[in-house]
């Protein structure tokens, strides 16, 4: 071996030693560490708090693959009489939680409101179902309902859908919730829906039909403009025993996925910190954005009214000291479109916007957190929830 | 295999070292063997067909050298030439003609009594085709001196290019194939320091930016854009395709370089560009001196300084470059704008060569500078929107419809305004590191700082290629 071979051969060990050792380090998660040390942060602020997940309780792949949730959910609705099945649909805000300054963490995973109003009313008979994912949108909630209505033992007596002002500005159709396209009764429904070309939500719809379309088809035998059978080549086949190997073999990269987080954090950290932009601002929701969210809630409302489900829209609660409004309008274009659609399908709209007080509220790296409740943010909704719901189910 | 697969990366440390193991006849048949393994790790199916255009060239092209310079040459030479055009034509252009063509006959009450053509697209054909066409041209033109089959089938099919470029001449790539250089670490150093930043180039940059891409060309989202949005997204996707084919281009530099091989360069900064030709000669530089070479100036020799010919000799070129990116009006639409904008600025040029101060004066540079951007950025729309009313309805956007509010969150604003003061820094950051590196060498005595510097910047980079794996990120460009 040359004296450069063998220098070659001492910088590869080098570097896959130190590629080992900056696995092992995490060291931009320290940076981020660091970072809200320095700007007198807890720990907690700059933590995903784990929230309790039941899979007889809630939708657990968060809108990745709902369908399995679903097989689960209709097996143990099969016995509970229709008018005691209440599903609550919506978005984060209803998922996780984000400790208030005074709350600590927990061993245990934290329950958000909607645990709390199922535990509270599992005692009187009602079974509760969360149904719920990170940035909702209504489409995504009106394809839920549209899914579960379709049969029998998943349909709800009471349907309880959480909204902000901020899940207008949500909209599509997310890949996971598109795959329950692959029920052809459910994909003929939703075509239904998307031929009506007037309809604010039929190009949603027909864009996700599409997509589902092409990835059956990339699935299946090559055809089209794609590199020719490639899933089922050999360097796919190598590629994916190579990396099965990987992980069970090198210590700290089946965890890879945390360094982009710890990314990921920092940047949002330089947001916060350099350019100063903090989350949740008030904005004005596009209007297209806008019409389209509408026309979801509408639809949703017609569709509860036609299976004779009840319907409760319930105005979440956003913290005291943010505002989600970027206009007067906003607001009252928001309040009387609730309250329109309310009494246009005989819907009940409770109103707990101003219910929870700003020491309940949790605190991020970027401060108050506009939407996610702390821990008895939690509690105190949940006890104002079964106070007006409870009547609504007859107790 | 992808460049930035885990098992390529595995599998390239045992593959240099045995290279560098063999006698340089081994390389040659080693080089090519692997070669062919690389490309049938996509499909076997479809490995015949480069190896089959190789062996249709070389015989055309043998045929052609011994007929010489008489009417048989020529037959050869073009019979070469429209076999590899048929060939692409069938695999990649079928049913863009067939489904064009049936369009055409409903406009007159018809119905076709076709359907789609059931083909794929064998990968990076569009690549070698062009590789083997400009063997041929070479050939006749006397610049191959009795190519051998070898040297022709490692030309074509020499994998670090392959699937994706650079495309290269004959020239510059076989007189390499002798592989009679001794290893030395510099090839190392170079190689990985290509390689690794290409991986960093699609893992981190790329993917990322397509994902914020892929959510705003969202048909649906269209109507809902505003002026600031179109003008964003479009600077968005001019900075994912430019991160993700550069990355291809220097993971492509960089294999080779480890074997010793040099592939010309495909990339120098274009978004630094100061004019639309300018432009051209840093945006995917080795199509454009292909075109140049075989395109250009054989079609304008007959026209000499007649200004309409050349114009509608560019135009004309230009939206078959865009035809050769894929088979779709959008990207003939991207090409008739680039050539459009060369013709312009050829305009531009007759109109001030009685005065060249003009041209020198600051407003002016910097205004084609920004003028050449701006006409770049707004060319991708086309080239990137799913159909032609899209691509209207945002064009429309960004010019005439003026709207003033944001429709993505502020991230990806932040993300985009992030990358373009990172291009606008690049060429200097290279710079800098570069002087760092040889500053720390000459310092230290550390020959190319294969010890402990480059192998963390190496670490490093493998590290956040890692950290953003994203196994179904394809590469844009191959899909050409």
């Amino acid at each position: 071996m040359t004296g450069a071979a063998r220098l070659a051969a001492f910088a590869v060990f080098q570097t896959l030693a130190l590629l080992g050792v900056l696995l092992w380090l995490r060291p931009v998660g320290a940076v981020n560490r660091a970072i809200d040390w320095l700007a007198g942060l807890s720990p907690e602020a700059a933590m995903t708090i784990p929230v309790r997940r039941q899979p007889d309780l809630h939708e657990t792949s968060l809108g990745d693959a709902p369908k399995a949730s679903f097989e689960r959910l209709a097996a143990r609705w099969h016995d509970v009489a229709p008018r005691r099945r209440v599903l609550f649909t919506g978005n984060s805000q209803m998922q996780m939680a984000v400790l208030a300054p005074n709350e600590r963490l927990r061993p245990e995973p934290e329950r958000t409101y909607f645990d709390w109003v199922a535990e509270g009313l599992a005692g009187r008979g009602v079974s509760c179902y969360r149904l719920s994912a990170g940035a909702l949108s209504y489409s995504e909630a009106l394809w839920y309902l549209t899914y579960l209505t379709g049969r029998p033992e998943t349909t709800p007596g009471l349907v309880i859908l959480q909204t902000n002002y901020a899940g207008f500005a949500n909209g599509g159709v997310r890949e996971g919730i598109a795959a329950l396209l692959d029920d052809e009764a459910f994909a003929a429904r939703i075509e239904k829906l998307a031929a009506d070309p007037a309809w604010a939500l039929s190009e949603p719809a027909r864009e996700a039909l599409a997509r589902h379309r092409r990835q059956r088809e990339a699935s299946g035998p090559a055809t089209g403009a794609s590199p020719a059978g490639e899933t089922a080549a050999a360097g796919h086949r190598l590629e994916t025993a190579t990396r099965a190997w990987l992980d069970r073999a090198v210590p700290g990269l089946a965890i890879r996925d945390l360094h982009k987080v710890d990314v990921y954090s920092l940047l949002f950290r330089a947001r916060v910190h350099v350019a100063r932009i903090r989350s949740g601002g008030a904005r004005s929701i596009a209007p297209a954005r806008l019409a389209a969210s509408r026309a979801a809630l509408e639809a949703i409302a017609a569709l509860c009214r036609e299976r004779g489900i009840r319907l409760i829209i319930f105005r979440a609660p956003v913290n005291p000291s943010v505002t989600l409004f970027k206009t007067e309008s906003d607001r009252t274009g928001y309040e009387e479109f609730l309250a329109g659609l309310c009494k246009r399908y005989g819907g009940t709209l409770l109103d707990f916007e101003a219910s929870v007080p700003a020491a309940e509220w949790g605190n991020g790296v970027d401060g108050p957190d506009p939407l996610h409740l702390g821990r008895a943010g939690h509690k105190r909704l949940a006890e104002l929830l079964i106070e007006r719901i409870a009547p609504q189910l007859g107790l | 295999m992808e460049f930035n697969s885990y098992s390529y990366l595995l599998a390239l440390i045992p593959v240099v070292a045995l290279f560098w193991a063999l006698p340089p006849v081994a390389r040659r048949w080693y080089v090519l063997v692997l070669s062919l393994g690389f490309y049938a790790s996509w499909g076997a199916t479809y490995a015949f067909l480069p190896i089959a255009i190789c062996g249709a060239v070389f015989w055309c092209a043998h045929r052609m050298l011994a007929a010489g310079e008489t009417p048989a040459g020529r037959r050869w030479f073009l019979g070469g030439i429209a076999f590899v055009l048929i060939v692409l034509s069938y695999f990649k252009y079928a049913n863009f003609f067939l489904d064009n063509f049936a369009r055409l006959i409903r406009m007159f009450g018809a119905e076709p009594g076709w359907g789609a053509v059931q083909v794929a697209l064998p990968l990076g054909i569009s690549f070698y085709s062009f590789e083997a066409i400009s063997f041929l041209i070479d050939s006749r033109q006397g610049r191959v001196k009795k190519p051998a089959f070898l040297d022709m089938s490692l030309f074509v099919l020499f994998w670090p290019h392959l699937v994706a470029g650079p495309i290269v001449r004959v020239r510059e790539l076989v007189p390499q194939f002798s592989f009679s250089k001794k290893f030395d670490a510099s090839m190392l150093a170079l190689g990985l320091d290509r390689l690794l930043w290409g991986l960093v180039q699609k893992n981190v940059f790329a993917n990322p930016l397509g994902s914020w891409v892929d959510d705003g060309f969202r048909p649906a989202a269209t109507a809902s854009l505003s002026t600031i949005d179109g003008w964003a997204l479009a600077v968005a996707f001019g900075l994912q395709i430019y991160f993700d084919f550069a990355s291809y281009s220097n993971m492509a530099i960089g294999t080779a370089r480890l074997m010793g091989v040099t592939l010309p360069e495909n990339f120098r900064h274009p978004y630094h560009a100061v004019s639309p030709p300018d432009f051209w000669g840093r945006w995917h530089m080795t199509l454009s001196r292909w075109i140049r070479d075989y395109l250009f100036f054989p079609v304008n020799a007959r026209y000499q300084a007649a200004p309409g010919p050349l114009y509608a000799s560019l135009l004309g070129i230009m939206g078959l470059a865009g035809l050769w990116h894929g088979a779709g009006w959008g990207f003939i639409a991207w090409g008739l704008l680039q050539g459009l904008y060369l013709v312009l600025y050829r305009i531009w040029e007759s109109a001030t060569e009685s005065r060249p101060g003009w041209k020198e004066a600051l407003p002016v540079r910097l205004g084609w500078r920004l003028a050449t951007l701006a006409m770049v950025m707004t060319a991708w729309i086309p080239f990137r929107a799913s159909t032609g009313e899209q691509a209207a309805v945002m064009l429309k956007m960004m010019y005439t419809g003026f709207r003033f509010h944001l429709s993505q969150p502020v991230n990806f604003y932040l993300i985009v305004a992030g990358f373009v003061v990172f291009c606008a820094l690049e060429p200097w950051l290279g710079e800098k590191i570069e002087q760092a590196g040889r500053s720390l060498e000459a310092r230290t005595g550390n020959p190319h700082n294969l010890v402990l510097a480059r192998p963390l910047l190496y670490a490093v980079c493998l590290l956040l290629f890692l950290a953003f794996d994203a196994r179904d990120a394809k590469f844009i460009y191959f899909q050409f």
